[in-house]
Formats: structure tokens, sequence, C-alpha cells
């Protein structure tokens, strides 16, 4: 049996869905498509139940993915059963999408969720006068406290029921309908659907368009106006009739602050450097630690063993694979994630993209595409996935660009390991700043040639909450653990291949083959060159790899402080590595992967070869 | 004069404007019409004194509205009928207009309606939307009035009607902060569908919370807040709640 969670962006869904699916039961993610749809599985009763988080949208009348996703479920009653969960506090808004799920005619179970907000701003709704007027059960429920949440799937087995509740449209909606449903086998839903433009098939749309022009003509508003104006109307109607006490508005709005140019744009610099600096100090205290743990306890007792060499190669690269992973995971990615994930929770991210929204349009973008740049701070990988939620291709291409360029925690480890230590602490911040002014010059170059239509910002910025440990920290852990499936695998592959590589010689012999290049071009020792070219696996391995191929940790006895500051600023910008490649090819083709590592390959070398030109 | 007359004349006056730059004389429509000078001008007379048109010095005519009423609605019944004999029903080009000429007169204004809509789905199926002029000029079905839309420099200045110059009616970039404001209009496109989602439809009060210098704003909607990027911003008429 199949159940669908369907409702607005940001009603506690996921919360929801969490919640059920629960701990201890396998929580499966089908990465590929497009719109992230997550299915789940719990056992109730002896029975096992497939329960899908659908994204969340607006209505089903659209033409995103998501929501030709929501739409084509419920058209092939691909779903067994439907929880609608409602905004408690904006139950109006939320109504509207409901009229439109439940004409499909499933079985539905509503869940409105935030009643404790509803509470506490004054609003107390009759849940059994709503059940009355929808003709299907209505729980109340608090996901983020779990009360109520233990009650879904138990009153859905039991009462589930499809919704008698019907839209009055106006009357010549209704003619159009009636007329279309009898010339055509399709349901109600598909007819109202195609009067509306939307829809497969092109000889009822023909036919639809035709009667939707007559209406247009005689009412001078779209069939699509009316029915939206019609749902609209009737959600209006139904709040007012189950919903009592005015909102209260809070006596101090943070809005006032946060989403004003003073101080509101002081406060998003001071927050997201205060969250860089943080997450660098942590950070790179517990790689120290992992790094000492795993050389201490699992390589030198491995090199102990005295292995064949081939087989040591192997499994040294393996560990290597591991460490790099867990070494950049846990104290980077995780710590980041856990402050990203408070940002999210509280809603602050929207208000940072609405005062970004002028400084996004420069680049080509618009105010949400500030979310995959921040969040490419912490790991590109995550960062590319985010691309998804802007609007159109034209805007995820150019981020996928730029949010490549932001360096990543790894890249700041390179920049702190290298630049800081041995060149200054200013020449280290100087990279930040080339590389910003690089991301800058990239977006609006890109922002001038690339075609598209350039699409507004339209974003919902949901009320402030305070965020809780608990969902934070699960959030977190989704997210790394996400990161280390796709991630990882790779990793340790790339790992055993360099290994490979190094043990039958082919390192020495490009090291070889790229010295008059390295010399002449990039200034920098050809060793040196190699050890960029593991920064492909993953960064902050380059750093790595160039301690052990320079034979020094002192990196300063073997290079001069320009070839170093050359060196840094090569490894940050040029070339993604491997999992953002990955996941880049995954989210936007083969041809976005070719432009971008092709584009950061160039620009890299052309930088450090400026440098060169520069300072020989 | 009879009826059809009159509405031949004005329809007559019309086409003049939308054709040709001078506004015309009498004679003009005379050779338009193929009848005689004189009693073109004679009728003409008789309709100024009825308030269609207007004669300035130089004898010039312009519509006023009431005669642009009538005229636009002869000449669109003329153009769907001419298109709906010509196009569909495979009549040749100037019979399907001769007789269009007589039928606008008498057709009523459903049944213009009905044909209308059946050219136009007819026609969208045939992909005449492409580029197939006599279907064009009934899809863009508003002809301007030369006068009130200042094309032509009429004498008879009058306010153009429905658009009201009321300073209370704004996009919402130049709205009031924090003021109950009525929705009445969405000139935007592509995003339409998402602000009808979230409850931005005409009739509905929305309450600008914040306008950034660039003119982003955040729009109090159904007690939601939703903010906007200037362009679409820009596309929403409001005006002040009274």
């Amino acid at each position: 049996m199949k159940i669908g969670l369907i409702g607005n962006p940001n009603v506690g869904k996921s919360l929801i869905f969490n919640q059920l699916t629960g701990l201890g039961v396998e929580v499966s993610n089908y990465p590929g498509t497009t719109v992230g749809l997550e299915t789940g599985h719990v056992c109730y009763q002896r029975e096992k139940f497939e329960i899908c988080d659908l994204p969340g949208i607006y209505s089903l009348d659209g033409d995103s993915d998501e929501e030709k996703l929501v739409n084509g479920m419920l058209e092939r009653h691909e779903l067994d059963l439907v929880i609608a969960i409602l905004d408690a506090v904006h139950l109006e808004r939320n109504l509207y999408l409901f009229f439109q799920v439940a004409e499909y005619g499933l079985p539905l179970l509503v869940v409105l969720n935030m009643a404790d907000e509803a509470e506490k701003s004054g609003i107390s709704v009759d849940s059994q006068e709503l059940s009355k007027i929808l003709g299907c059960p209505v729980i109340m429920t608090a996901a983020i406290h779990g009360r109520g949440t233990g009650q879904i799937l138990p009153s859905a087995l039991s009462s589930a029921c499809p919704a008698t509740v019907t839209v009055g449209y106006d009357h010549h909606i209704e003619a159009a309908v009636r007329s279309i449903l009898g010339n055509f086998p399709v349901s109600r839903p598909v007819a109202i659907l195609s009067l509306e433009g939307i829809g497969a098939d092109q000889e009822m749309l023909d036919s639809s368009a035709a009667i939707a022009n007559e209406i247009e003509n005689r009412h001078k508003m779209s069939p699509r106006q009316i029915i939206s104006a019609n749902r609209h109307h009737f959600a209006e109607l139904v709040a007012g009739r189950v919903i009592t006490g005015r909102q209260k508005k809070p006596g101090f709005d943070l809005d006032r602050l946060l989403t004003k140019g003073i101080p509101g744009i002081p406060i998003m610099a001071a927050i997201l450097i205060g969250i860089l600096l943080v997450v660098f100090t942590i950070g790179s205290w517990l790689e120290g630690i992992i790094v000492a743990l795993f050389t201490t306890y699992l390589v030198e007792p491995l090199l102990a063993l005295g292995l064949p060499p081939l087989l040591q190669q192997l499994s040294i690269s393996v560990l290597l694979g591991l460490q790099a992973g867990i070494g950049i995971a846990f104290p980077f990615i995780f710590t980041f994630y856990i402050f990203i994930s408070i940002l999210e929770d509280s809603g602050y991210l929207t208000r940072a993209a609405f005062l970004a929204d002028q400084a996004m349009h420069r680049i080509g973008m618009h105010g949400q595409a500030i979310i995959p740049l921040i969040l490419g701070f912490g790991c590109t990988v995550p960062a590319v996935m985010s691309i998804r939620l802007l609007a159109s291709r034209r805007e995820r291409f150019i981020a996928s660009f730029l949010v490549t360029m932001v360096p990543c925690s790894a890249r700041t480890v390179i920049i702190a390991g290298v630049v800081a230590t041995f060149v200054g602490i200013w020449w280290a911040l100087s990279i930040y700043l080339i590389v910003f002014i690089l991301v800058v010059l990239t977006g609006l170059f890109l922002s001038r040639i690339t075609p598209g239509e350039q699409f507004g910002m339209i974003m919902e910025m949901a009320p402030l909450r305070a965020p809780q440990a608990a969902n934070v920290v699960k959030k977190s852990w989704r997210k790394i653990s996400e990161f280390l499936t796709i991630a990882m695998p790779l990793l340790i592959i790339s790992s055993v291949i360099l290994g490979l590589l190094q043990y039958y010689g082919v390192i020495s012999a490009f090291t070889n083959f790229i010295e008059p290049f390295s010399m002449r071009v990039l200034g920098i020792p050809a060793y040196a060159t190699t050890a960029l070219m593991f920064g492909i696996l993953r960064k902050e391995m380059a750093l790595g790899a160039l301690v052990v191929l320079a034979g020094t940790p002192a990196l300063n006895t073997v290079m001069t402080q320009v070839q170093l500051y050359t060196w840094a600023i090569i490894s940050v910008l040029f070339v993604p590595c491997i999992s953002t490649i990955a996941v880049l090819y995954r989210q936007m083709g083969l041809k976005t992967v070719v432009l971008v590592t092709t584009y950061t390959v160039i620009l890299g070398i052309a930088i450090g070869a400026g440098i060169h030109l520069a300072f020989p | 004069m009879e009826s059809s007359e009159r509405e031949d004349y004005l329809e007559a006056v019309l086409v003049r404007y939308l054709t040709a730059q001078p506004p015309p004389s009498a004679k003009d429509v005379a050779k338009d019409l193929s009848q005689a000078e004189d009693t073109v001008s004679a009728d003409l007379k008789s309709l100024e004194k009825q308030g269609d048109l207007v004669f300035d010095e130089k004898g010039a005519i312009s519509l006023t509205v009431q005669g642009h009423t009538i005229a636009e609605r002869v000449l669109k019944k003329h153009r769907v009928l001419q298109c709906f004999l010509g196009e569909i029903l495979g009549m040749e080009d100037h019979a399907a207009s001769d007789e269009a000429c007589v039928l606008e007169h008498s057709i009523s204004d459903t049944a213009i309606n009905r044909i209308g809509d059946y050219v136009k789905s007819a026609g969208l199926r045939r992909g005449w939307h492409r580029g197939n002029t006599s279907y064009h000029r009934i899809i863009n079905n508003s002809i301007p009035n030369p006068v009130t839309s200042g094309l032509v420099p009429g004498i008879h200045k009058v306010p153009p009607v429905g658009t009201s110059s009321d300073p209370v009616c704004c996009s919402l970039i130049d709205a009031t902060e924090s003021v109950p404001l009525a929705v009445i209009g969405i000139t935007g496109g592509e995003y339409l569908h998402r602000l009808i989602d979230l409850g931005v439809i005409p009739g509905e009060v929305v309450i600008l919370k914040r306008r950034l210098h660039n003119n982003a704003v955040v729009l109090q909607v159904k007690e939601c807040d939703i903010a906007l990027s200037p362009e679409i911003a820009g596309t929403i008429l409001v005006e002040k709640m009274r």
C-alpha cells in the first residue's frame, strides 16, 4: 500500500515523514530523479506500507517538475491513500492546494500541523467542524514536538476516505467541464486542468482551448484565473468558518531588522563569516584528531604487517580514501551542516536570499541563488545538488559555474595550510578576494552570454522559528550520509587508481613529462604540479601529496613563497573534485560538466601563469 | 438614414484611420464607398449632428467615442465574417468581403462571438497563428480609437475610458508600505500562475511589508510573507483601500 504526503512547502512534511518512517526503518533515497522523491517503508500491525514524501508545492496546475510529478502520481492513482498536511496557521492558503487534491477522489486524511504555533498566535481551529465540511477525517499535530504524529498512521488506515467537499466553480466553468467530460473519457480534475491549458492530449487541449476562449471573452478573465479565484474564495469561506481568534502580531518583529539593507546586510555578513570561522576552527581541530587516529591505529599497523608491495599499496590506498572521506566529512562538512541546518530551520536563509536579490541580479541570477553559494563554502557537492531550487535552466547553468568556484572547506584547508602558514594570513585572505572577484566576473560574463529568459523571484518567507536541537542534528546527519553515499565510493575507487598509478611508476613518468610546462609556465616544481592532480580526487589531498612528494612538511624550505602562493591559488581554482564532477553530471548533464571543468582548468592555469609572469 | 448606412460610413472612416495617416475627408469616404460625394457629404453632416463624428475647419473627420464604438463593433464583425467566409468556407476574397459587408449589419453579437470562437480554434489547429493576416486581424481584436489613443491629434480630446488616472492606483513598486492594498490586476506573464497560487488575485487585500532600494519587495498575502523581485513587483497593480 502506497501512502503519499502532500502539502505546501514548509508545512513540516519532511519532519512528519521522518517521524512516520522513524528509527530503525529503512529510508531509501532515489537519487537521479530531478525532484527528489523520497520513500520509506514502515511496518504497522504486521503490514508493510510505503510512504512517499512528495515535494512541497502550492498547486497542481503549474509546470514545474515538482508540480508535474505530484499531479502525475495523483492522476495515475499511484497512491492508495493521501495524507494532506496543512499548516494550521496558514490554513486558508493551504486549503487551496487541498481542494485541488481532493478532486482526485483518493482516500484522504487531513493533518493540521503546527497546532502549537497556531495556539501561540491566538488562533484556534475547530478540527471537527473542518472534518464535517471537508468530509474526511482531520487530526491536529505539532510535529516539531512529536505531538499527535503517532495518531497519523492509525487514523489514516482506519478512517481515511475521499473528501466530499467540492468547490463551487462559476457555472460557465462547470458547463465547460461537463462538455469536456462528455467528449473525452477523462476524470473531472483532468478536465479542469485541460480547461486551464494543461494536459497531454492535444485534441482535448484544442477543444478545451476553444471553450476557454469563449469564457475568457465573456468574463474578461481566463478560466485559470476564474478557477483559482473560486478556490481561493471557497478556502477563505471554509477557513472563516473553522478558525476563531485573530492572529496576534508579535510586539517585536525580528524581520524589521533582518530584511532591511541596514542592519540586515551587515548582520548577514557577520553570520556568514562567523560560521566560516567557527567551522574552520572546529574542523581543523577535529581533522587533526581523526588523521592522527587513522595513522596510529590503521596505517602504521598495516605497514608493520609487511604485506607484498602491490597488496600493501592497494590497502593503503583504500585507507587513504576512507581517511579522506571521513577526515573531511565529519570535521568540516558535518559542522558546517549543523550551522546551515540552524539557518534553514530558523528561516533565515530566505531573508538572506531576499537581501541578496539585487546583487544576484547583476550576475544573472536571483536571490535564491545565494543559498547554493553559501552551501558551497561547506562542500561543493551538496551545493551543486541544491541548485535545483533555481527556477530556470539559465540560472542553474550560471550557478553551476559559480558554485564550483566558491572555496569549499577542503580548499580552505589548503589556503590555511599553505598560504596562511608559510606566506602570511593577509595573503591567505587575498586568495578569497581573488576568487570573489573571479566569481563576480564570471557571473557578469555568463549572464551576458547565457541564453534563456530570466525568471523573477517569488519566494515565500516562512515565519522565523527557533530551531530544535534534535531536528538540526538529525537533518545534518541525513545530509552527511547523503554526501558519504555519493562521495565515499568515488573517493575509495579513485584513491586505489591513483595508488596503482603510483605503484607502476606512472606518477613519476607524469612528473618528468610535466616538468617543462610546470617550471616554465607556472613557475612551480614538477612534483607540485603532480600533487595538484591529487586534488582532483579531493582538493585537500593535494596538500598531503605535496608534503609527501616534497619530502618534508616544512614546505617553505623547498619552495619559495611565490611558488607556494601560486600553487595554492591554482589548486583552489582548477578542476572541481571528482565528487563534484559526478554530481554536476547528474544534475546538469555532460555538456555543463565539460564546460565547467574546462573553464576552471583554464582559469587556474591562467591565474597561475599570470602570477608567474608578474613575479618571475 | 438607415442604421446600416450609418455603420458603413463610420466603419469607412475608421478603416481610413487605421490604414492612412492623414485624417479622411468626405471625399475620401465617398471614394471608398463608391458613392456620390455630395450625398456622402450631407449624410456625414447629419452624423455630426448625431454626435458620431466631428469635422474640423479643413474638413477632416474624427470619430467621437460614440462613433468609434459603433465603427469598431462593425469592423470586428466584418473581419470575423470575412475570415470565416474566405478562409474557412473558401469563398474568394472580394466575394467574402462583399458578403461580409451585407451580413455585418444584421448579425447578432452572440452569433458573431460564436463564429469568432470557432474561427479562432479552427485557425489554431491549422497553424494560422504563424502567419495568416486575416486570422491575425481577428485575434488582435482591439482596435485603437485614433482620437483617444493619441494616434491622431483629434479635436475632441476625450479622457480615455476605463483607465483611471487616479493616483491611488499604481504598481506595487510605487505603493505605500504597511497599509492595506487591494490587488487590481497582474500584467505579468510566465510566473502568473505562481502568484495566483499564492493568493495574489484581483480583489485580494495585501500589505506591502518591505521595499528595498532596488524595489525588491516583501508582500503579505493571506498572512504569509512573500519576497518578490522588482520585475515581478512591477507587474502587480494595486489600489489603496479607501
